[in-house]
């Protein structure tokens, strides 16, 4: 009762924070901090947190109080490259870059003035709490469910002690009245035989029964579902993606456009990790070190020993596709849209990666069955002309256009 | 008393020392083998016990094994920004070996060259032959040194350094380094510096085969020895006298020069006659083709020239008579009246023979037109004499130090013992080559040099162009570049890439990033012509006149498309290439003509599974003997033999050692053609041959179609004619009697088109082809089986003299009528041709409705799919093929020592593509029309959001070909040049009848004979 009680609690105040935030949403801004948004976590999120300045990543971080202590032009020529403006002797900049050891931070001459303001604009706004609620809530339904299931075993312990007790206790009253004591496995066998029907029904059951749970069996052979090794270094997902909310595409950046999504490489790593020298807990720390054993980097002077032999790390695959299977990530991220959690579960919640999907051809297909084709990309365009008179309007799925040709990904 | 007669087993082991009748002396100590012997025979595990425990583990390892293995995912530590993995980078390069200069694209994958293609340069080169496309493969030879050397075992470069500058600087005699030409400008800068520090040093040129008679016919009529550019798609009139200039003459880009200008669509097309003893690539491709013995090639220069001279001024000269009087006359009258755009060639080693060929040339105003004396070809400059002087200096002890740079003279020159025993004279001999060749076995030190994919430098093939030569991967091995080892000998403390930048930067004004990213700079000077010098030539004629000796059986050594000058005989992939004529993998052999082969009884034979036998012969000149098969070659010209040098290497890698015999045995005064003291007899035993193509004619069918110009220009569907077939309709087109159903096309249509036209058969395709899709390399054993496994072949066809309506027409019998098909024409009718067969993806396909599994189907886009995981291996697929185009795995091909080719280590499977399946046994493979670049590109499409591009996406063979006989593209696409080559009334699909409808369609052949 208290588990309903606390949820709908969490469901109410869920509601009326979302109402909050709907009502405090300035419609003509809401395209600038989604675009904002996403700028930020791909560009800035992994070395600014997004808050109260106290909460360092590398930079501090940043909060609405940005814009009353630096002015708005100040704040694009720092973006666009702040070691330009050190060197012209900006005593704010120069400031900060004192405060931070004299890292200077990366440069994005790239960023158009819009880019900055959406960015500026999502700073602003703050961080949505959305997220991390709609996380807690699914925390607590877990929770429940396993409790559920305690209780249920609880439920068919009592059941079974009963009828224990209940075979006893009929067993006694029968001594006790004079009759043959007849076990319960005799009953059964007299009971039986009086009823040859039940035997054929049973057979067949069992029959069919067996030859599913070898299917399921046989069908699981090669499946890797749920495949959770032991890495190298106990690199948190949770921790960087969840917590941190990096985008997944700044570590897995070639996802965009190779077939590969790549495991990063350690100068990735070093970008933050130059400057966070310590995890949260004493493991964290220790794994941290890893990377720069592995690179050959001294954290208190903050440099690469020379001529050290570097050492590549070993992480364990989970993914693993057979080789006469073509996979692209360019494919399905790009070009289809396709979130990461699609196929890769909640990695923002797992401490440890784990395979989350089948990964089998039936997967695959199942999905190229169901997904529409982005017919807006102008790659299609004549050609859903034709789909819309052959198909009468009906949605033009993957399949329909050849996604499931078997040399489109067997070559 | 009778001596006791020895049998031996093998030598050093006699039979009779065996003892016989206890083969064991003493208990195998197998007891010994456990700890203790006793606590074994009292222990009371039982034989039901040993057997639990068996039963049980294997029980237990078969579960263990149901464990997934643990892959390893190591990423780089730091990632180069350029590199993706997973999306290719191309590097813009150059090649320039056995003469041929090819400017390149490489393709790279995570850091490995996979692939080769031509980065097309203005005007000149872009020849990317078979050799140049397998030259990846040699990047990952197995067989190359991993280190350098001194005296056979390994050493350090800093101890070999050291030793050698001194020995240099002690040295009194003379420094040589034999080299074969060098194109690289700075490179000649860097050794006239060592020059400067090294008094002594000196370098002789050695191109293994040369083109001295040319040069030096050069020097004689202009004053200066140099070898012009020919520009063959300006000549209306081509004359070749036995210069094979579509394969191995001066440049292969002289093939995209001729078939530009032989596309019937045009409305003009060039004539092209071929004068020679040997059935070459350029002999088939030819208009009309003449077989005459090679010393008579001289008679016919002079009646030509003897003729033209006739026709311009009336003046008559003393010549032979030649048997073709008429056809020279009627060629001399086409000549004339294509003056200025013409060109007479010749591929003899006479030089004045060249000189008479350079005055036809003057005579027809064909220089500054079809031949520039302005822009010159840099690739060939050695001269005989030089070598053999070199060899004069070895023999009086003048040299001290002798450096083979790409040169192996042990294996080509023809007196190779010889020279091995006079190199006892030199003291120090110093060998830079990739692998222990023949030569450097011979040598005190051996600087292992970089593979080109691995280095650096820069390239002057042609007057006014400079190209780079730019490292694509790291060394492999712990090799080092020629150009750097010198600047250790100088004593220089800078690498070659600074200084080729500096020497670049200082010598012209280009920066030198555009340069490395263009892959080559045009140079303007201005432009400078060579003055013909005036003067008799009558004791030059009458020389050749009295030259020409009857003489008896005849040897000219050629040049095999695949093989080359024999540098490459360790790439498995050329060894596998049939030759483009023979059809012939994995050998040598002496080409005969049938009917001299009759006369004195040798033969070739089909064996009870196909496969191709022949009788041996010991071929004898000037008193070397040697023992060659006898491939019997219609279209020769009686009493010539051919024999193509490249093969029979002994000290190379284990795919091209003892291939073959070596043909350079014969190269007597580097003459290619021998006519003097030359013998062959027969002797016993058979040579089996690995030949892929085993029918010579076409039996009277139509699969390859051809017309003549005269008769297309009045229709353009000439020689095309639409089979129709017989019906309770009527005459009906195949396709309207149909039991199948048509797909849906609404996303792509591919097609391909191959112009019979251009396809000059040169074979660079086929190995494109390989190392695309990874195709497996079989070896000579299961080739002669027919198990090879090429995607892409090219079939070669005679015609025959017996045609249906001659049979008609003469009341031939049918029987008699095939038999006689069989038969190719006479050398003097002989036509040939070529035509590239892959899989004809078809639209109803007969592979498809026979596969029990569903393994091969059809896609809407137009391919014939085949999904090698589906695959069970019932054949029926390969049956039902008309086209024969499907290959089975009979074994795996890859880690597997049977099949001991690059597939078989670690090095050599680099070459790799990753984006394609691995086969492995028991399942059907064949041409995918590279669906891995369909996909690709439409990907890369999606993904910026935009249209493909017409010629965007281009199969292997298709970027292979120079001559642009392959098309591809998506026939929805109304604008793609695929749509205009479908309609052309020259597009015919192969095999018609049966109505397959292929994806694949053909172009009729047009020759231009003249009527």
């Amino acid at each position: 009762m208290k588990h309903i009680i606390s949820s709908f609690l969490y469901s109410l105040r869920c509601l009326v924070l979302v109402v909050a935030f709907l009502l405090n949403l300035n419609p003509s801004f809401s395209q600038d901090v989604a675009m904002g948004e996403s700028l930020f976590k791909s560009n800035c999120a992994s070395c600014h947190y997004l808050g109260p300045e106290e909460k360092k990543l590398i930079g501090p971080g940043l909060n609405d109080e940005i814009f009353e202590e630096y002015s708005l032009d100040w704040l694009y020529k720092w973006i666009r490259n702040s070691s330009e403006l050190i060197e012209s002797g900006d005593k704010q900049a120069i400031e900060i870059y004192e405060e931070y050891n004299k890292s200077v931070m990366t440069a994005f001459p790239y960023f158009s003035d819009d880019d900055i303001d959406n960015i500026l604009a999502y700073i602003k706004e703050g961080p949505s709490e959305i997220a991390e609620i709609v996380n807690e809530v699914s925390v607590v339904a877990e929770g429940d469910s396993t409790n559920s299931n305690t209780l249920l075993y609880i439920v068919i312990c009592l059941i079974i002690i009963n009828i224990i007790i209940l075979g006893y206790v009929k067993n006694t009253l029968k001594t006790a009245s004079g009759e043959e004591n007849v076990s319960v496995l005799q009953s059964c066998l007299i009971w039986l035989r009086s009823n040859p029907s039940f035997i054929v029904f049973a057979s067949i059951l069992i029959v069919f029964s067996g030859i599913k749970v070898g299917w399921d069996a046989l069908s699981k052979v090669g499946v890797a579902q749920n495949y959770q090794p032991e890495q190298p270094i106990a690199f948190s997902h949770k921790l960087h993606a969840g917590e941190q909310g990096i985008d997944c595409n700044y570590c897995h950046h070639s996802a965009r456009d190779s077939k590969h999504s790549g495991i990063p490489s350690a100068n990735v790593c070093m970008n933050c990790h130059t400057y966070i020298n310590e995890g949260q807990t004493e493991e964290g720390t220790k794994e941290i070190q890893k990377i720069y054993a592995a690179l050959g980097f001294d954290p208190n002077t903050k440099s690469y020993i020379p001529g050290y032999e570097q050492k590549p790390i070993e992480w364990v695959r989970i993914h693993n596709l057979p080789d006469l299977a073509y996979f692209n990530h360019a494919q399905h991220v790009n070009v289809a849209g396709i979130e990461c959690e699609t196929c890769h579960g909640s990695i923002d919640e797992m401490d440890e990666v784990y395979q989350y999907s089948k990964l089998t051809m039936g997967w695959c297909i199942n999905c190229h069955r169901e997904t529409e084709v982005d017919v807006d990309n102008p790659y299609y365009h004549d050609l859903h002309e034709n789909w819309i008179d052959k198909y009468h309007g009906e949605d033009i799925t993957v399949d329909m256009i050849g996604g499931r040709e078997c040399a489109k990904c067997h070559y | 008393m009778k001596e006791e007669k020895k049998y031996y087993t093998s030598l050093g082991h006699e039979t009779s020392n065996v003892e016989r009748s206890n083969e064991f002396h003493e208990k195998l100590p197998l007891e010994a083998m456990y700890e203790n012997a006793d606590t074994l025979s009292a222990s009371s595990t039982s034989r039901r016990d040993f057997l639990k425990f068996l039963g049980f583990g294997t029980l237990a390892a078969t579960l263990a094994s149901c464990e997934a293995p643990v892959v390893k995912s190591i990423p780089y530590l730091n990632k180069p920004e350029s590199i993706t993995p997973g999306n290719p980078l191309y590097y813009a390069s150059s090649y320039f070996s056995e003469n041929v200069f090819a400017s390149l694209l490489v393709k790279t994958r995570e850091g490995r060259p996979i692939l080769l293609s031509s980065n097309k340069t203005p005007e000149h080169g872009g020849g990317v032959n078979a050799r140049c496309q397998a030259s990846v493969l040699s990047l990952y030879d197995s067989n190359r040194l991993k280190g350098p050397l001194k005296n056979k075992s390994d050493y350090s470069w800093d101890k070999l350094d050291l030793e050698i500058m001194s020995l240099l600087n002690t040295n009194s005699k003379k420094i040589v380094l034999l080299t074969p030409t060098i194109i690289s400008p700075s490179t000649l800068n860097l050794l006239n510096e060592f020059k400067t520090k090294y008094k002594k040093f000196q370098i002789v040129n050695y191109d293994t085969v040369s083109k001295d008679s040319m040069l030096s016919a050069n020097e004689y009529t202009f004053g200066k020895r140099f070898l012009p550019t020919y520009s063959f798609d300006k000549a209306e009139i081509i004359v070749s006298f036995g210069a094979d200039f579509l394969s191995d003459w001066i440049d292969p880009a002289h093939a995209p020069q001729y078939t530009k200008n032989r596309n019937p669509e045009k409305g003009t097309m060039s004539r092209h006659y071929q004068f020679e003893s040997l059935l070459s690539v350029t002999g088939a491709n030819a208009d009309k083709r003449v077989p005459i013995k090679n010393s008579q090639q001289i008679n016919y220069v002079l009646n030509l020239y003897a003729e033209l001279l006739r026709i311009a001024n009336g003046k008559s000269i003393n010549v032979p008579k030649v048997k073709h009087k008429a056809l020279i006359k009627d060629i001399a009258n086409q000549l004339w009246n294509s003056k200025n755009a013409s060109l007479v060639v010749s591929g003899s080693d006479n030089t004045n023979l060249q000189i008479i060929i350079n005055l036809i040339n003057k005579l027809l105003g064909n220089y500054e037109n079809t031949i520039s004396t302005s822009v010159l070809s840099n690739v060939y400059s050695s001269k005989n004499s030089d070598i053999t002087s070199l060899i004069e200096d070895i023999k009086n002890n003048q040299v001290g130090a002798l450096m083979f740079l790409n040169t192996n003279p042990v294996y080509t020159l023809p007196n190779s013992k010889e020279f091995v025993k006079l190199l006892e004279n030199v003291e120090t001999k110093i060998s830079f080559s990739e692998s222990l060749d023949e030569t450097a076995v011979y040598c005190d030190y051996v600087c292992p040099i970089s593979n080109y994919l691995e280095s650096w430098g820069d390239l002057n093939p042609y007057t006014g162009l400079y190209t780079i030569q730019q490292p694509t991967i790291s060394p492999l091995f712990n090799s080092r570049q020629f150009q750097d080892t010198i600047l250790a000998w100088l004593g220089e403390n800078k690498n070659y890439y600074n200084y080729l930048k500096v020497f670049f930067e200082s010598k012209f004004s280009k920066t030198w990033n555009q340069f490395v990213h263009d892959g080559f700079f045009i140079s303007k000077q201005k432009k400078s012509y060579m003055s013909f010098i005036d003067k008799s030539y009558d004791d030059i004629i009458s020389n050749l006149s009295k030259s020409v000796t009857k003489s008896g059986i005849e040897l000219e050594l050629y040049i095999k498309g695949s093989l080359g000058y024999g540098v490459h005989a360790n790439n498995p992939w050329l060894q596998e290439l049939p030759d483009v004529i023979s059809k012939v993998t994995w050998d040598n052999y002496l080409t005969i003509s049938p009917e001299y082969a009759n006369e004195i009884g040798l033969k070739n034979w089909h064996v009870s599974n196909g496969a191709l036998d022949g009788h041996l012969v010991d071929l004898e000149v000037n008193n070397t003997k040697l023992t060659c098969p006898v491939y019997i070659q219609p279209g020769q010209e009686n009493g010539v033999l051919g024999l193509a040098i490249g093969y029979g290497r002994t000290e190379v890698g284990k795919s091209g050692k003892n291939i073959g015999v070596n043909a350079y045995q014969f190269y007597n005064n580097f003459d290619k053609q021998q006519n003097q003291n030359i013998k062959i007899t027969k002797v016993d035993g058979t040579h089996e041959f690995a030949c892929t193509q085993n029918s010579h004619t076409m039996m009277g069918r139509n699969i390859v179609k051809e017309t003549n110009f005269s008769e297309y220009l009045k229709n353009p569907k000439s020689g095309n004619k639409q089979f129709l077939l017989h019906s309770h309709k009527g005459h009906v087109k195949p396709e309207d009697l149909t039991l199948w159903q048509e797909h849906e096309r609404d996303v792509h249509f591919w097609n391909l088109s191959i112009d019979l036209n251009s396809c000059t058969g040169c074979g660079a395709c086929v190995i494109a082809c390989h190392a695309e899709n990874n195709v497996p390399v079989v070896g000579k054993e299961e080739v002669r089986k027919n198990r090879d496994m090429h995607w892409l072949r090219i079939d070669r066809y005679y015609s025959s003299d017996m045609t249906k309506e001659r049979a008609r027409e003469e009341g031939i019998g049918a029987v008699k009528m095939y038999k006689q098909m069989e038969v190719p024409s006479s050398a003097e009718n002989l036509e040939v041709v070529f035509q590239p067969v892959m899989c004809q993806h078809c639209n109803h396909a007969p592979c498809e409705t026979v596969c029990p599994v569903a393994a091969t189907t059809h896609s809407r886009e137009g391919l014939n799919h085949m999904t090698y995981n589906r695959c069970i291996g019932t054949r029926y697929c390969m049956n039902n093929c008309p086209y024969k185009v499907r290959r089975f795995n009979w074994f795996n091909y890859s880690d597997n020592d049977q099949f001991d080719y690059h597939m078989n280590d670690d090095l050599g499977k680099m070459v790799l593509n990753p984006d394609v399946t691995v086969r492995s046994r028991g399942v059907m493979e064949k041409c995918t029309m590279c669906i891995q670049n369909i996909q690709q590109t439409k990907l890369d499409a999606k993904k910026e959001r935009r249209k493909i591009k017409d010629g965007e996406i281009k199969c292997a063979c298709e970027k292979a070909c120079d001559t642009g006989a392959i098309t591809f593209g998506d026939v929805l696409d109304k604008d793609s040049r695929i749509s205009a080559e479908k309609k052309s009334p020259r597009a015919y699909y192969l095999i018609e009848e049966l109505n397959t409808q292929p994806s694949v369609f053909y172009k009729t052949k047009v020759r231009n004979k003249k009527v």
